[in-house]
């Protein structure tokens, strides 16, 4: 067996990488009608599926939710937003907030924890009606200079040209920047592992912004395991996929390791409990269960999508850091054409 | 000289002598036992992934995942690869300032700690002390230290300077990066350099400064020729070394912003491990090992006359 991210689950299934789990006992308990225990959202399935075919159990899940400082966002008399699945703020109304909350004192008004990684921005820039960037049969097409793309990336670029957030900061040294309690607003991956538990003032969740003529989007998929076809044990194997995607128990495990599982169930007692101990977590099982069901998008099914995930990446790098964007996103189709083609 | 003297000769050294159809020597038989590790390791772990390579660099994937094909495709593509040349120049710019800024900052550190000194030996400890940090550790510091928001902007505020933005900026960024390199490597550089100054004979000096030999003359004429094996040394291994430089770009810039500390080794890698295009990355690597194979001949040569 071996870990599978939702980033290979087209490459994996393009190459025979991985057995095909949909005829197995588990492809059957984890697709079973939703009374059932055992059944996975359709959302979450989609992100280890290729061609109709299962390569992998899923084990985590992956979301975006809102945070906010409560002390941050008094002091500059903004109410809180919503914490209602609904009703998502738009990032316009956002940037606004934003700018009030920094001239009232806060450092940054506007952040991201993952500021490069093309699938923390891919909700951005659906949510601005430019689809993933991948099109085509085999999702072997770039198309990453529509009008979306520039209006998501523009967008994007403007809150950290006009300060809301600090340029050059790589992933992973922006949570010790919202634990200072120097961040209004904060949009964080899956925001319960730990990262927002070193904090000690008053905040927030509300669900993930999208723009005012488009919906709200959420980032999906995350680390599953797969199967080598090879094995000589896969019904042990299988067994076990089943014990840690499709029981509680095999969820609840799952989760001293990282994020959220998989399975509704084994998600919500374990978010209930994070609530227990964080009062502050208010309202997240509700917009967790709403964002996995209607807001998420996966990754493009591409068997190239590491190829396409990197340059994408370092285009996104380039702009946040103040790179024009028609032209970055010009160079990077262009490179893309000829990546891809290989 | 021809090949049957040259044989001989060969077998002479080795063996003490030669010992004609009766086989090798006992001497000869336990010199290749003792070479033998540093040999089997050498194959193993230099020659043999450079023939792979090059036998990889003519393996060209089918469209579809149908099998692979023997032929020049890998090659075609790199001739007609934009960012693959474009590597290249960012990694000739970065060789042409790297090697002489390092050289020049080893040789000034040298001539002023290899002088008995108070606190001397405590010096040269804190400029050796980048080498046990290791790469990954290194660049992670720096990555910090040169954010925007970092440590060295709120200096630079403080004194009244314009914040920089170093890592994030095109015309900074590999600047920054080969400051990161260098900062790393050259106390290493300055420790053979003061080792070449221990070596040269005080009697040599005593003989010039008593023909009346000033300190400029002295160097010139002295030291600098008597400090060409160490020099040469240096000179080979930090353009190897700048010209492979990997882990600042990997861990700081991705290569970027905009393209601009995509060094060779980051195209090389990300075809590699990233696309997974091994025949594409073989191809690379092949034409990076001839230049650099040249480069380090033409090196030997042009340093070699007079030795």
């Amino acid at each position: 067996m071996f870990l599978s991210d939702a980033s290979w689950t087209a490459d994996f299934g393009s190459h025979g990488t991985a057995l095909d789990l949909t005829d197995t006992a588990y492809g059957v308990a984890a697709k079973a009608a939703p009374p059932a225990s055992t059944a996975l959202p359709a959302s979450i399935l989609d992100t280890a599926t290729y061609e109709g075919r299962l390569i992998a159990a899923p084990l985590w899940i992956s979301y975006q939710a809102l945070l906010y400082n409560k002390d941050l966002l008094e002091q500059a008399g903004i109410p809180f937003p919503s914490s209602d699945p609904t009703s998502s703020i738009t990032f316009e109304e956002l940037f606004e907030l934003a700018q009030q909350a920094q001239a009232a004192g806060a450092k940054y008004g506007l952040c991201w924890d993952q500021p490069d990684q093309y699938y923390a921005r891919q909700p951005m820039i659906e949510s601005a009606g430019g689809g993933s960037g991948l099109t085509g049969p085999d999702y072997l097409t770039p198309d990453v200079t529509n009008e979306g793309w520039v209006k998501g990336l523009t967008y994007y670029q403007d809150v950290f040209a006009q300060g809301l957030c600090p340029q050059g900061v790589p992933n992973g040294q922006m949570d010790p920047i919202w634990n200072a309690g120097d961040v209004a607003f904060y949009i964080a991956q899956a925001p319960v592992q730990g990262t927002v538990d070193a904090t000690d003032f008053r905040y927030g969740v509300a669900p993930v912004p999208g723009f005012a003529d488009g919906r709200p989007v959420s980032p999906s998929g995350s680390h599953g395991i797969a199967v080598n076809p090879n094995s000589p044990n896969t019904e042990a194997a299988i067994d076990f996929l089943t014990f840690a995607s499709l029981t509680p128990a095999g969820g609840m495990a799952a989760t001293e390791l990282i994020n959220q599982p998989v399975l509704p169930a084994a998600t919500t007692a374990r978010l209930n409990a994070n609530i227990k101990a964080d009062p502050r977590l208010q309202g997240l099982s509700q917009i967790v269960k709403y964002t996995v069901d209607n807001l998420s998008v996966a990754r493009p099914p591409s068997p190239k999508y590491n190829t396409f995930e990197l340059a994408t990446t370092k285009a996104i790098m380039d702009i946040r850091n103040g790179a024009d964007v028609t032209a970055t996103l010009a160079d990077l189709q262009e490179d893309l054409q000829q990546l891809l083609s290989r | 000289m021809t090949h049957t003297t040259s044989h001989v000769g060969h077998r002479r050294w080795l063996g003490h002598g030669v010992r004609g159809i009766r086989g090798p020597s006992r001497e000869t038989r336990i010199a290749w036992l003792f070479l033998a590790p540093a040999l089997l390791l050498l194959v193993a772990s230099r020659l043999l992934p450079m023939v792979l390579a090059f036998i990889a660099s003519f393996t060209v994937n089918q469209p579809g995942g149908k099998g692979t094909s023997f032929g020049l495709g890998n090659y075609e593509f790199m001739a007609s690869y934009e960012p693959f040349f474009e590597s290249l120049g960012t990694t000739a710019i970065l060789v042409a300032i790297a090697v002489p800024l390092q050289l020049g900052l080893a040789l000034v550190m040298a001539l002023v700690l290899a002088r008995p000194f108070r606190g001397a030996g405590l010096m040269r400890t804190v400029v050796i002390l980048p080498l046990v940090v290791p790469a990954a550790v290194a660049a992670s510091l720096w990555g910090i230290m040169l954010r925007p928001d970092g440590p060295v902007n709120g200096v630079l505020s403080a004194l009244g300077l314009p914040r920089q933005p170093f890592l994030t900026s095109p015309d900074q960024a590999l600047f920054a990066i080969i400051g990161i390199a260098s900062w790393a490597i050259v106390g290493y550089w300055m420790t053979i350099l003061i080792a070449g100054l221990n070596d040269i004979p005080h009697e040599v000096k005593e003989a010039a400064a008593i023909d009346g030999a000033g300190r400029w003359v002295q160097f010139r004429r002295i030291t600098l020729p008597l400090l060409r094996r160490p020099i040469n040394f240096i000179l080979v291994f930090s353009t190897v070394a700048a010209f492979l430089t990997f882990a600042p770009s990997q861990i700081l810039t991705k290569g970027g912003p905009a393209g601009s500390t995509n060094v060779v080794m980051m195209e090389v890698y990300s075809q590699y491990y990233v696309n997974y295009d091994i025949g594409l990355a073989s191809a690379e690597l092949t034409l990076l090992l001839v230049i650099l194979a040249g480069l380090v001949a033409l090196q030997f040569r042009l340093l070699g006359r007079g030795d």
